[in-house]
């Protein structure tokens, strides 16, 4: 049985693969963690966890030891997405790895990518979102380590994916929940989703598919959505009204408040750090996350501030094709939208959201 | 005075096993506390990682670091603090005991029944001390509303609601942390262990518990536990997962309360049908003349670790209210019933 790595096994992709491997079971799956508080999720399963640092090849080398492939599924900050790029790959190579998937993002091409855009459209290092360049900068760090390396190396890029424990579901339902949701132009442009079972889907393919070595490919969903379509489910199950939510015009938009990742990367800050500074410390840095929320401002919605990253978004009018995935992995998502939208809001039940009117209060 | 407490009014002399995160965290400030108030001295220290227990002892006025647990075992030694992997608690704290030593271990108890057993029996055979850290028992929140709920002004009770855990990220040593052999179970003995005694200490003994987890051939990191009592009953959802508000919620039959998992010295309560409700913050009561008023802000957080062991020492001598290692042993024996009862967590999506 082949042994797969997964590199971000605590994140909620990685732990989705590794649910899903081992649902399957048709692999010997190696989840791997950045530190061993970590490993409380992969642990749900009677399955060793390997600790390493993504930026140490040597920490990173015995983790990929006797593994056939690797999925790197690390989340971080664009400095970390970039200087990892390098130590996976050389641990891959000392491990003897066949194929290295790594997890990019659709976002190398904007978040409001021009229309006609595919995987042979070139990449700019220059865009303004920092995440979005480090992509860019990783994936090209990628190419140079193949044309020296041995690993073979398949590049994935989802678009918006959603699901269990994924930000554009739990994240938004706390941000409905908390009154901080907003819909820039009433969310009517393109969301480029993909439910997150489909990226494993799509890792599965990529992992034995021939002929596909140095390549990228776009991923979505099979059907055409927009952010309110997105919103919807989740604000029916809240037991909101999706029209009540601010719909700032994309001329509001500034890049004033951090983004979602940046807030969850505060967020994820705070909790490591809780247990080891004095509380009144801890204090200081809750109150400053909950400064970074905004006021809910529906009567003048004009005044609404939104984030650069998310009125491109909200705006975006091309969704870009995932045929080169059909064609060369044979990527047909199993998902619908629909299925992937109930599925999330049964996840938001399980997690304690109060869903369907039913208050945990009530 | 009696002997007994002749016997104690020097420092008391305590070892402690265990060096890791709770001990570095939480209980060396407490100990450094107390050593400074002339209330014990700590003598020794172990830990398997010789230079956890030097970082340990660090702070403390000089306690030597020994490099066997039986080494701690010594004459001079009055108490014993055991902070060990929760898998060791049973051997460790009847070997102190069967030495004539008291013991305070840290939640949980044991890691299973039997063992928690074994333990009570040692205490009471040897008649040595064996209390248990389950520090919230010492919030002045915590106790506050225990008053108020048995004061009856909220009413009969009739619904509890909790939610605590978020993602996990306790400094554990390894991932082994996370196995059954080690630590006895996933976030019901962790977090559960504190909520189902408060709860018990709160609203006494449940007629019974219906369980289900998330565990699929490890240890659990969602749990749901359903408590009937008498009149009512408690939804408890715990989560190693995801984050939402950590909340106990009591809605009775006059009123409604709600307290913040940790938050040591206020919470919320109001009265259906009126127009404002109370956020508290307590105070100690001070007499001023004839009349009661407000004194200082009752202690954050980290000071239910002195408290607890304040407590523990006194207990020493004669009576002071602590967690008796048989009243955990009750909560342990319904952690217990609802592992061995346990059923699948309902989750669709994982299909």
């Amino acid at each position: 049985m082949r042994r797969i790595a997964v590199l971000g096994a605590s994140g909620f992709i990685g732990n989705r693969t590794v649910e899903i491997f081992q649902r399957d079971g048709d692999v010997d799956v190696c989840p791997v963690v950045q530190r061993p508080s970590r490993a409380a999720l992969p642990r749900r399963f009677d399955l060793p966890v390997q600790i390493a640092n993504a930026l140490d090849t040597n920490s990173l080398t015995a983790a990929f030891e006797g593994c056939d492939n690797v999925i790197m599924a690390i989340a971080g900050d664009p400095k970390t997405i970039v200087r990892s790029i390098e130590p996976v790959y050389r641990a891959a190579m000392r491990s003897n790895v066949r194929r290295l998937i790594y997890l990019s993002s659709a976002s190398v091409h904007g978040q409001s990518p021009a229309t006609g855009v595919d995987e042979t459209t070139p990449l700019s290092k220059r865009q303004p979102l920092a995440y979005n360049s480090a992509k860019v900068v990783a994936e090209q760090q990628l190419g140079r380590l193949r044309e020296i390396g041995r690993v073979e190396v398949v590049i994935l890029r989802p678009g918006i994916v959603f699901g269990p424990r994924s930000q554009w579901t739990g994240g938004v339902a706390d941000e409905i929940l908390n009154g901080t949701a907003y819909l820039t132009e009433g969310g009517w442009g393109v969301c480029n989703s993909i439910y997150v079972d489909n990226l494993v889907h799509a890792i599965k393919l990529a992992l034995v598919a021939p002929n596909v070595d140095g390549k990228a490919f776009l991923l979505g969903d099979a059907e055409a959505v927009t952010w309110r379509d997105l919103y919807l489910p989740i604000c029916e199950a809240l037991g909101y009204d999706l029209d009540g939510l601010p719909t700032p015009k994309m001329a509001d938009a500034v890049d004033e408040r951090p983004s979602l990742a940046q807030r969850v990367g505060a967020m994820n800050s705070y909790q490591s750090l809780r247990w080891i500074v004095p509380r009144p410390a801890r204090a200081a840095v809750k109150a400053a996350i909950r400064e970074m929320r905004w006021p809910l401002n529906t009567e003048n919605p004009a005044s609404y501030p939104v984030t650069l990253e998310r009125a491109l978004l909200h705006t975006s009018s091309y969704r870009p094709p995932y045929a080169r995935a059909e064609r060369e992995l044979g990527y047909c998502p199993p998902i619908t939208f629909d299925e992937g939208c109930r599925r999330s809001v049964e996840w938001l039940g399980f997690a304690g959201y109060p869903i369907d009117g039913r208050s945990r209060h009530a | 005075m009696t002997t007994a407490q002749a016997r104690y009014s020097s420092p008391v002399r305590v070892a402690v096993a265990g060096c890791g995160a709770v001990s570095r965290l939480y209980y060396a400030p407490a100990l450094r506390r107390l050593e400074a108030a002339g209330r014990l001295h700590v003598e020794g220290v172990f830990d398997p990682d010789p230079k956890a227990a030097a970082i340990f002892a660090k702070n403390l006025s000089g306690p030597r670091t020994v490099s066997s647990y039986e080494d701690l075992l010594c004459k001079s030694t009055q108490l014993i603090i055991l902070a060990s992997p929760p898998e060791f608690h049973a051997r460790q704290a009847i070997d102190a005991l069967e030495s004539g030593i008291a013991v305070h271990c840290e939640k949980p108890l044991a890691t299973n029944v039997k063992d928690g057993e074994r333990m009570v029996e040692a205490a009471a055979k040897c008649n040595r001390l064996l209390s248990v850290g389950l520090m919230r028992r010492r919030f002045a929140a915590t106790r506050s509303i225990r008053e108020l709920l048995n004061s009856k002004v909220l009413g009969d009770v009739t619904f509890i609601d909790v939610f605590e855990g978020g993602p996990f990220d306790w400094p554990v040593a390894s991932p082994d942390y996370f196995t059954r052999s080690q630590s006895g179970g996933g976030v019901l003995l962790d977090i559960g262990t504190h909520v189902l005694d408060l709860l018990r200490w709160w609203f006494g003994e449940p007629l019974s518990a219906v369980y289900e987890d998330d565990s699929m051939g490890g240890v659990e990191a969602n749990c749901r536990i359903t408590l009937r009592f008498r009149d009512f009953e408690a939804d408890i959802r715990l989560s190693r997962d995801w984050a939402r508000p950590n909340r106990y919620f009591v809605r009775a039959t006059n009123g409604w309360l709600t307290w913040i998992a940790n938050d040591a010295r206020n919470f919320s309560f109001g009265l259906h049908g009126a127009n404002s409700a109370a956020e508290v913050l307590l105070h100690h009561p001070v007499n001023r003349g004839a009349e009661p008023t407000l004194g200082s802000v009752c202690p954050d957080f980290e000071f239910a670790f002195d408290s607890q062991l304040e407590a523990t020492i006194a207990a020493l001598t004669g009576h002071a209210e602590i967690v008796s290692g048989s009243d955990a042993l009750t909560t342990l024996k319904l952690i217990e019933g609802c592992y061995a009862t346990r059923a699948p967590m309902s989750a669709g999506w994982m299909l």
